[in-house]
């Protein structure tokens, strides 16, 4: 399953991670614009962060590709074999929630699991079969989703 | 930060996430009537005590050495965060979760929620870690990660049997 993916289909995952990451982080803050102002710039700023990732997956697709649109054939079959396993929630969901949500600390527990999946994923994808860049730039993101579950930690205890 | 949260309290974090992770994996076999469920969550629960045990032993040989160097306390506060965002420390969700022991589906996502947490909280605590022992810890988060991954291939049997 994880141990046995390809670059490029990490790659694939990552782009669907990030996206992910921009519409939950994107909702949250437009929900939470009327009650909380420093929470939803924080989660505004986070948005922007997962987007600036976005781009990053999407250079690296390119470098391993040459071409920055094409898709992975296989890889639909493979998230929805790691939602069925577990690895991930599914995709969608939790911005699909956060309509549903009444306290504030709640929509910080959703992020915070949904870092702590990046953060493993990342992990199992620079141990996986990624080249040295490619190890790199999961390094980095382990460090860069690592810094978001800290100001998410930080919200969640002060709200809960 | 005042108190630096040293390598012997975190080794008393990790010895008791591992109880509960014995706990849990104990009380989840002895709820469900499936039995490749049972039996799964009875070798966690057995692979969890061997944990405790390396937890306790080398929890021993670090309280017996002389208190080392403080560590950067940004990366000891983070620590200290993970413990408390550890789902294992959240009494009411584990309760909530056993209550509904009977939904295998359900107390699988939860123990590979519990398995990821603990991942995350050894990998960063090896740097806290008499450097000799890291790779004690290294191995058991190897085992851990095995862990996520044998819960999900159980998960995907179950989603399928549902489907027949």
């Amino acid at each position: 399953m994880l141990e046995d993916m390809k670059d490029l289909e990490a790659i694939e995952i990552g782009l669907n991670l990030e996206k992910d990451g921009i519409h939950f982080y994107t909702a949250a803050a437009k929900k939470m614009e009327g009650q909380d102002v420093e929470a939803a710039a924080v989660l505004r700023q986070l948005a922007e962060e997962e987007q600036k990732h976005y781009q990053d997956f999407l250079k690296k697709r390119n470098e391993l590709t040459g071409n920055e649109h094409s898709g992975h054939a296989g890889i639909a079959r493979l998230m929805k074999k790691l939602v069925h396993t577990g690895i991930f929630a599914p995709f969608g969901e939790s911005a699909q929630k956060i309509a549903s949500v009444t306290e504030v600390w709640e929509i910080f527990a959703m992020a915070i699991r949904a870092e702590k999946d990046s953060i493993f994923f990342y992990h199992e994808a620079a141990d996986s079969g990624a080249d040295d860049s490619g190890r790199r730039m999961y390094r980095w993101l382990i460090g860069e989703e690592t810094r978001h579950l800290r100001k998410l930690g930080e919200l969640y205890e002060k709200y809960r | 930060m005042s108190e630096l949260f040293q390598a012997n309290e975190i080794l008393k974090t990790a010895i008791r996430i591992e109880e509960n992770g014995i706990r849990f994996y104990s009380e989840a076999a002895a709820a469900t009537h499936n039995s490749a469920v049972k039996e799964m969550f009875e070798s966690l629960a057995e692979q969890e005590k061997r944990h405790l045990h390396d937890f306790t032993a080398l929890q021993k040989e670090v309280a017996s050495q002389e208190a080392r160097e403080s560590y950067p306390g940004e990366q000891e506060e983070y620590l200290r965060m993970l413990a408390n965002l550890h789902v294992f420390t959240d009494t009411e969700q584990f309760n909530q979760v056993m209550s509904r022991a009977g939904n295998e589906l359900e107390v699988i996502t939860f123990a590979q929620g519990v398995e990821k947490d603990s991942i995350l909280f050894y990998l960063e605590m090896l740097d806290f870690i008499p450097e000799s022992n890291r790779s004690m810890v290294q191995k058991l988060i190897s085992q851990e990660r095995e862990h996520v991954r044998r819960l999900g291939g159980l998960k995907l049997d179950l989603i399928r049997q549902k489907k027949k």
